[in-house]
């Protein structure tokens, strides 16, 4: 497939595009419908190969903020409709109540999820579903770790809050 | 936290085959230059299926490629084409000769073989004349006639192009070019505007290439390189039909 020598810039990116793609794909497709995320995912790579000295050795944060701002772009540029924000598996889309507690568990999460602002969403997002540790999340979302930190702390409060409300407060954020 | 792993929409997921396939080649595309090619304001008037006049008859069938038949040729293709074995040729020899009706052919009626990945270009005798023919495996997808009889050798260090064209649409477009060479040519070469070369298989005096990209449709955007112990030369491709 390649003539290029073992080690070459050119075996480096191919290694690097095998070892992301499934974690690439799975990060576009958590904040685009599937339909789109092919082109996301191709311009990331593309960036990465024309960025390759900058692309540090622990790449999935770096190619996930380059997807974040590519899909910010799209957003701003071609559909206009939402912010960029985190979806949520569609099998709750048709999640109803059937007596069960586990099934008003789900609920009450689905809930809670949809009462906390994008920003938040995100930020648990990178934890909870893309898998991230603190430094790496403070990468995609491009600001200190100790800001991400005090984020996480805050969106977690607010998860939790709209999961077991205090009388006073029920329907604050709603 | 736990929880909420169970919102993911992306949870298990994992890329099909097909979709490694499609990201693999973009990533091939991406590194070899021709994903910005195809992205490019070059000109895009058409000279699908040009051909001189002295020698080629002309296109006999374009045969659409078989979805997920591009994506892993272009994931594999290499810009210097390597030297299918004698267990793949033959069959595709008589898998091309099948599509245009002619009998099986032999080992000596093989004038050129050429292979990227796994796509191969075959020029072949095709009765008194000569036909060209793309076959992954056995599964032929483009055939043409280059000549009905005889083709005079050139002489020296000339070199002609034959014909050239694009074939499929959009991200799976691909271009091919037939030429001949003189004796004293020694190796010819597609230079892309982008800047990438292709090296040409070569055989009995016929040189062809293939490559991912609209090119071969385009006017202006590829050069054709001849080499010959004294030097090399750039070419306008319509420069080498006379």
């Amino acid at each position: 497939m390649s003539e290029s020598p073992p080690g070459s810039r050119e075996d480096r990116f191919r290694d690097l595009h095998r070892r992301t793609y499934p974690d690439l794909l799975r990060f576009v497709e958590r904040r685009v419908p599937p339909a789109e995320a092919e082109d996301v995912v191709s311009t990331v790579y593309l960036t990465a190969w024309r960025r390759f000295g900058d692309v540090p050795d622990d790449a999935r944060p770096w190619l996930f903020a380059v997807a974040r701002r590519t899909m910010a772009n799209q957003t701003r540029g071609l559909r206009r409709r939402r912010a960029l924000d985190v979806r949520v598996a569609s099998s709750f889309d048709e999640l109803t109540p059937d007596g069960s507690a586990g099934v008003a568990a789900r609920l009450d999460l689905v809930r809670a999820w949809r009462t906390l602002s994008a920003a938040d969403r995100e930020v648990l997002a990178l934890v909870a579903f893309d898998g991230l540790t603190a430094d790496q999340a403070a990468t995609v979302l491009r600001c200190r770790r100790t800001t991400f930190a005090m984020r996480l702390t805050r969106a977690r409060r607010r998860l939790e809050q709209a999961l077991n409300p205090m009388p006073e407060r029920a329907g604050a954020r709603a | 936290m736990t929880e909420l792993k169970d919102l993911d929409p992306a949870r298990d997921r994992e890329p099909n085959q097909v979709e490694w396939i499609r990201s693999t080649a973009h990533v091939e595309r991406v590194i070899s230059g021709t994903h910005a090619s195809r992205r490019s304001a070059w000109p895009r008037r058409t000279l699908v299926g040009l051909a001189g006049a002295a020698v080629a008859a002309g296109v006999l069938a374009g045969i659409a490629l078989v979805p997920g038949a591009t994506d892993e040729a272009f994931a594999k293709w290499t810009p210097t084409p390597g030297q299918p074995g004698s267990d793949l040729v033959l069959p595709q020899a008589r898998a091309c000769a099948s599509e245009w009706g002619a009998s099986a052919p032999a080992a000596s009626d093989v004038v050129l073989a050429e292979q990227r990945g796994t796509a191969t270009i075959l020029v072949l005798k095709k009765g008194a004349g000569l036909a060209e023919c793309m076959a992954i495996g056995e599964e032929v997808f483009n055939y043409q006639v280059l000549a009905d009889g005889p083709v005079e050798p050139l002489a020296g260090a000339r070199a002609k192009t034959e014909t050239w064209s694009s074939s499929g649409s959009g991200d799976e477009q691909y271009s091919r070019v037939v030429g001949r060479m003189g004796p004293d040519v020694t190796k010819v070469e597609i230079r892309l505007a982008g800047g990438q070369v292709i090296t040409a298989g070569t055989g009995a005096g016929w040189w062809t290439a293939w490559w991912p990209g609209p090119e071969g449709g385009e006017v202006g955007t590829f050069e054709v390189v001849v080499h010959t112990a004294r030097g090399s030369s750039s070419h306008d491709p319509i420069d080498l039909t006379r």
